[in-house]
């Protein structure tokens, strides 16, 4: 039986706890995805993270497109959905710099600050990072599976990664 | 939002503004390489972010881009992206070689799209900067060939800070029966909308 595919686009958050479900980020660059699973109540969340801060931004009810506001706002669906934050386990992958440009500067290193405030924020709710695959010049395609959490990452030309 | 202002006749100058733009960077395509190359109807629109890696192909799609960047009196980043099978044809159509030639990226693919990346970019900035007096100026061309949400992810991260909407034009380049598809991402940022939009109001 195929499973069911839920895509994750920039800046949105998407849960589920159906166990033939799989969430997914494509084409993940700079932007970091952020798998936070609950191994009890087998129930998965993934949020599609663009960008560390939303200090910096103007006013959105994208909370998912940043770092700051987005684990929270993960992990209080999940809770409401009856996980169980003792038994959540993150995973995150991209932070990934794919053009050098000059003219880029003001995101050239966004990949890097991604993924250093996804894990203050994980720190900061409490939450354990259990696995991590970011970095590099190069896209990933995150896939979590509900039924068990793992994770799996595609990227072209590189052999599959599992988490 | 900021994009969600804009008034359709803006939208509708604009539009003119990219196409006349296509339409000069075909003309040179077609001298470049002694062939007839032509540019189908362009689609330009507001997008919103999140949706817009699914309009070029799916964000896991394998793909071409062209980033070049503007400075100037304003700033904004250009991506022109091509599925890697168009890519490979425009290089082969761009060598004069049989479609179907060119099977991986290689300097020499890389710097004819780049090429093409360049040509298209500042023709649609001098279109642009005729029509709204505003001084700018191409960054040289950075080519990568890569997942599209990846390849459009920093551009998109920086857009980001200011707006849920992109800006985005679809096109193809086409040559006697073969369609070449491309899209072609105008994203202004640092409030350079409102600059282009406040000189093509009083402007034209």
């Amino acid at each position: 039986m195929a499973d069911e595919v839920i895509a994750v686009g920039l800046g949105e958050i998407k849960l589920s706890s159906s166990p033939g479900s799989v969430l997914v980020c494509y084409g993940l660059g700079s932007c970091v995805g952020v798998s936070l699973y609950d191994v009890r109540h087998r129930i998965a969340g993934l949020a599609h993270v663009v960008l560390p801060s939303s200090s910096i931004a103007r006013a959105t009810d994208m909370v998912g497109k940043f770092a700051d506001t987005a684990i929270p706002a993960l992990l209080e669906a999940l809770v409401e959905m009856g996980a169980a934050k003792s038994a959540i386990e993150a995973k995150i992958t991209g932070g990934a710099k794919m053009f050098s440009a000059p003219s880029l500067s003001n995101v050239l290193d966004v990949g890097s600050k991604n993924v250093v405030a996804v894990k203050e924020a994980l720190k900061a709710s409490g939450l354990t990072l259990v696995a991590e695959d970011c970095g590099g010049s190069y896209g990933r395609t995150m896939q979590v599976f509900v039924r068990d959490g793992r994770v799996r990452i595609r990227t072209i030309g590189k052999s599959e990664v599992e988490l | 939002m900021v994009m969600r202002d804009l008034a359709a006749e803006q939208l509708s100058k604009m539009q003119a503004i990219v196409i006349e733009g296509m339409r000069r960077s075909s003309q040179v395509l077609s001298e470049m390489t002694g062939r007839e190359i032509g540019l189908l109807n362009p689609v330009i629109g507001l997008v919103p972010i999140s949706r817009i890696p699914d309009i070029a192909g799916g964000g896991e799609c394998e793909a071409v881009g062209v980033y070049l960047g503007v400075d100037g009196d304003i700033c904004a980043h250009t991506i022109l992206l091509f599925p890697r099978k168009s890519a490979f044809e425009l290089i082969d159509l761009l060598l004069e070689r049989p479609l179907g030639t060119t099977t991986e990226l290689d300097e020499m693919g890389r710097s004819c799209l780049g090429e093409v990346g360049n040509i298209t970019g500042s023709f649609f900035l001098n279109a642009l900067a005729e029509k709204s007096g505003l001084l700018m100026r191409p960054t040289p061309p950075e080519v990568i060939q890569d997942m599209v949400g990846a390849i459009l992810s920093m551009v998109l991260a920086e857009l980001s800070v200011e707006s849920d909407e992109g800006f985005m034009v679809e096109t193809a380049f086409a040559e006697k029966t073969k369609a070449i598809n491309g899209f072609f991402f105008v994203i202004p940022v640092c409030g350079s909308l409102e600059k282009i939009m406040e000189s093509l109001g009083a402007g034209c």
